[in-house]
Parts: structure tokens; sequence; C-alpha cells
């Protein structure tokens, strides 16, 4: 069989012919453009052997005329590798068959390569075609991500939120207490157990939409005088519950709690005849990991219903001798 | 139907019309304004919905609508690339066309996209046969196609008829074709060098 060297050129464009000394006798058309009109293979390439070093030029010859597969270097550009194998033919020359491997885009851009500079059976472009497919899915997965996680945190938010007054729900509260409870050697706290006085008459005299109005301006009024630590939750109707971080010593409670009581006294943005006031009952953790969830519930219930029995507008703190 | 084809005319909408005109065909057809997320198949009546709506609220045909996805597909970037690698110039990219439906396979596996024939009936007349279609599929093609003439700077002569879309290339060098390197990042460099 024989081809000739001008078919080759079309047909292999990556091929290279070398003579016994490595001379360049004829090569493929994307191949010219890489030697830049070096004549011999040792100028145009660096053969890397195995251990990742240069090799001589006999070693070279050596290895692509046993037919194993060879890596060359382009000297003129060091991140350009190719790939290939030989074989010897019957003139005594040396043909040669390679590939750019992993330096597909550096070479792509450093001849300013086309498809028609790849044989039709090089999977090159089906390469690049997967590569650039693959990273437009990945940009469309990662926007359904980044919106899903949004929707998430949004859910997430909602679902320990009460929708009328912005602060946390039952449930939120819940979450909140469970970590005070766990972590409550270190940081002691203060349930507070707090009840609207005259709410229900404002909203049978007035309507759910007043009584609604009344119960936000309530929620932003007990916020703004905690402190950013401390946790508010509507519990239900005209009923909060809070965990304060901030003091746990009863002068201190019993002087912040008296604040809150004032606030809600003289609403901003209420009527005067929608006045209304609060008790207060407060139990303070102790310390004691034998004390259980129910109990403090249960002493910060009985302090509330102390504050009410004595009058309203009063706060209460529970003591073990009440 | 796939998920990818209720986001794209998801996307048709909001990039050519705005989020008001995507939000009312979603109320129309009953989906939800939020678009969709993911690439899970939906029943193909929410297809039908969407398209009825989008031609109601466009005031144009079902099947301009098509078209027009079609040809918006091929000016997103990401689409666009795909499509340049499979020819060097317009009659290359038709006489290939056969090999696209593999290629988007290798991609998506699930999105079915027929086998394409292409028969070249003479110089610059091209027919292209689906082997099987669900309706509009010919329109959206014919839209890509037409798209991709302007990219190529091609002009050509698109019809659908009876199952089959027809080009006729009258001019490969009509206008300047948009520029297209293998590697994005080198056409960035080429374009740079280019300037003075």
């Amino acid at each position: 069989m024989r081809v000739d060297a001008r078919d080759l050129f079309e047909l292999m464009p990556m091929h290279l012919c070398l003579d016994g000394s490595g001379g360049i006798v004829s090569c493929g058309r994307t191949m010219a453009r890489l030697l830049h009109g070096e004549g011999r293979i040792d100028q145009a390439f660096i053969h890397i052997g195995r251990d990742g070093q240069e090799t001589t030029l006999a070693d070279m010859l050596a290895r692509i005329s046993s037919g194993k597969r060879v890596f060359l270097n382009l000297r003129l550009h060091h991140d350009i590798y190719l790939r290939g194998h030989g074989v010897r033919t019957s003139g005594g020359l040396v043909l040669l068959n390679l590939g750019f491997g992993a330096s597909l885009y550096p070479a792509i851009r450093a001849f300013d390569l086309t498809d028609s500079d790849f044989a039709p059976s090089d999977l090159a472009i089906e390469f690049l075609f997967l590569h650039e497919a693959n990273k437009a899915a990945l940009a469309e997965l990662s926007r359904v991500n980044k919106s899903l996680k949004t929707a998430r945190e949004h859910a997430q938010i909602m679902s320990v939120t009460d929708p009328l007054t912005g602060v946390l729900n039952r449930r939120g509260f819940d979450i909140a207490f469970q970590r005070a409870m766990e972590q409550r050697e270190h940081m002691p706290f203060a349930l507070v157990h707090l009840d609207l006085d005259h709410f229900k008459q404002v909203n049978d005299r007035f309507g759910h939409a007043a009584g609604d109005r009344l119960l936000q301006l309530a929620a932003e009024a007990i916020r703004s005088e905690l402190r950013a630590s401390d946790k508010v939750c509507r519990a239900g109707g005209d009923e909060f519950l809070v965990l304060m971080f901030s003091t746990t010593r009863p002068e201190a409670l019993q002087k912040a709690c008296g604040r809150i009581i004032s606030r809600l006294e003289t609403l901003e943005g209420a009527d005067h005849d929608q006045r209304i006031s609060a008790s207060i009952g407060i139990a303070v953790c102790p310390p004691d990991p034998a004390i259980r969830d129910a109990d403090l519930f249960e002493r910060a219930d009985n302090a509330l219903y102390r504050a009410k029995a004595s009058g309203r507008g009063r706060v209460v703190i529970w003591q073990a001798t009440m | 139907m796939h998920g990818l084809v209720n986001r794209s005319i998801e996307g048709f909408l909001r990039a050519s019309y705005g989020a008001e005109v995507w939000d009312a065909v979603a109320r129309a057809a009953g989906v939800d304004p939020e678009g969709f997320l993911t690439w899970t198949p939906t029943a193909d009546e929410v297809t039908t919905a969407m398209l009825r709506a989008t031609a109601m609220q466009l005031r144009k045909s079902v099947g301009e609508c098509l078209e027009d996805i079609g040809a918006w597909l091929t000016r997103q970037e990401e689409i666009r690339r795909l499509l340049r690698f499979s020819g060097s110039d317009y009659p290359e990219f038709l006489e290939s066309l056969h090999e696209l439906p593999g290629r988007i396979a290798l991609v998506i596996p699930d999105l079915a996209i027929p086998e394409l024939t292409v028969i070249c009936e003479s110089e610059g007349s091209y027919v292209i046969h689906p082997a099987w279609h669900w309706p509009g599929f010919l329109r959206v093609t014919a839209g890509v196609i037409r798209g991709m003439a302007d990219d190529y700077g091609a002009l050509a002569l698109i019809s659908v008829q009876a199952g089959r879309i027809s080009v006729t290339v009258a001019l490969t060098d009509f206008a300047a074709q948009r520029r297209f390197s293998l590697a994005p990042d080198a056409q960035d460099s080429a374009d740079a060098r280019r300037r003075p």
C-alpha cells in the first residue's frame, strides 16, 4: 500500500513523518502550524520520558520506533503536550500520529484552531461540545439551587414566625427554649409570661382589625424594651412569652418588665380609649439540672396568676415560698 | 414534556417581553409564576396551555411563537456556541443537523429529540425530515435554523410544510457572521487583539 504525502497532509492533519535522525520529512496540515517552520522534531518538541524529564533525541526516536506512547511538549508553548504513537514504515521512515489530549484548550487558544483543523474522526469537537454543554447545564442547575435555597430559608423563617406580629410563634419559641435549657449552666435566663390586660374589651368594642393592630403595636413595644439576644414570642391570643438572657437578677427583671408595662400603657398609635396594660409572671431558670421544662412554665404561670390576682399591671417573680 | 422545554418558554417570555408578560401567561396557563425550577417532566397539557396563553398574550399564532422561541434559543450564547460546533459555515451547519440529536442526547439523555434526516436536493436546497415529531417541534426547529442563518450571516428561505422543513440558502455571505472560536475565552482575546 502506498499513500501519497499530500493525501496524508489532509487525512492525518496531526501526523509527523521523520527520517532516521529526527528530520521532518512531511507533516499534516494542523501539525505544520505547530512546527513554526522547524525542520527537526527535537527543535520543535521536548520528549518527556517515563520519569517526567526531558530525554535525548536517540531515546525519543527509539521510543517512537518501538510503537510505544510518546508525550511531546512544544518548546514554544510549555502548556501544550501532544500525545501519540508511531510506526516504522517500509522506506525507513517513522510515521507518528499525535493528538492534543488534555492540552486541547490551550492549543485552540494558542493556534486559533477551528473545527476544520481537526480530522472528522477526531473526538475533539465532541469533547468541546460536551464540556460547554456541561458548563451550561451546571449554570442552570446552580440557578435552580440558589433559588431553592432562598425559598427554603424563607420557608424556615415563616415556619417560626407569628404572621401577625412578626415575633416568634410557639414553634419558634419552643426551639429557642430548648436551646436555652441545654445551655442554662453557662447562660442563665428567665422565662417571662406576659398577658395583656383589657385587650379583650378593646377587641370586643372596636373589632378584630383594631385588636390585630393593637397586638402588632404591643409586640413592637415589648421587643423594643428588650435586648436583641432576648426572644419574644406570641403564644396565642394576647399572651406573650419572653426568654431573657440579659439579666436574671430580681431587681433588674422587675425594672425591665416594669418598663415594658409602662410602655404598653402608653402605646403610641393607639387611641386613648384603647388603653391596655399587662400582667407579668417571671420564673428564673435555676442551674439545677433536675428542673424540667414543664416546671419552669408552671412557675411562670403561677407568678402570672399572682400578678393578676394582686391587681393589673403588676410584675411577680416566682419564689419557692410563694 | 421535559422541564427544559417549559423553562425555555419561560426564559423566552421573561427575556423578550418582561416579567409582567410572563406573569400573565403563567396565570392564564395555571402554572406557578415563580417559574420552572427543576427538569422534572410535566404533562404535555401544561406546555400546550402555556403556548396557547403565550399566543393570546403576544397576539400571534402558536406557530409564530414557536419559531420565535427557536430563534431566541440561538441567541443564548451557550446554546449558540453549541450549535456553532456543528459546522464552519451555514451549509455545513445544515448538513450536520443529523448529528445534533445525538449530541443533545449526550448531554440531556431524557430530552427526546427525534432523529433528523437532511437531504440536499440541489446546491443550497435542503429538506429536513424528522423521524417522528411532537406538535410544534418543526416550528421550533425552523426557528433555530432561521436564527442560525442570521448567526452565520447567511440569507435563507425557510418554510415548514407537511412534516418537513425546507431550507433554500440564497447567499452564504449575506451579512457579517458573528465571531466564533472553539475556546470561549480565545474569542475575547482575539477580539482584544483586533482592536487598534
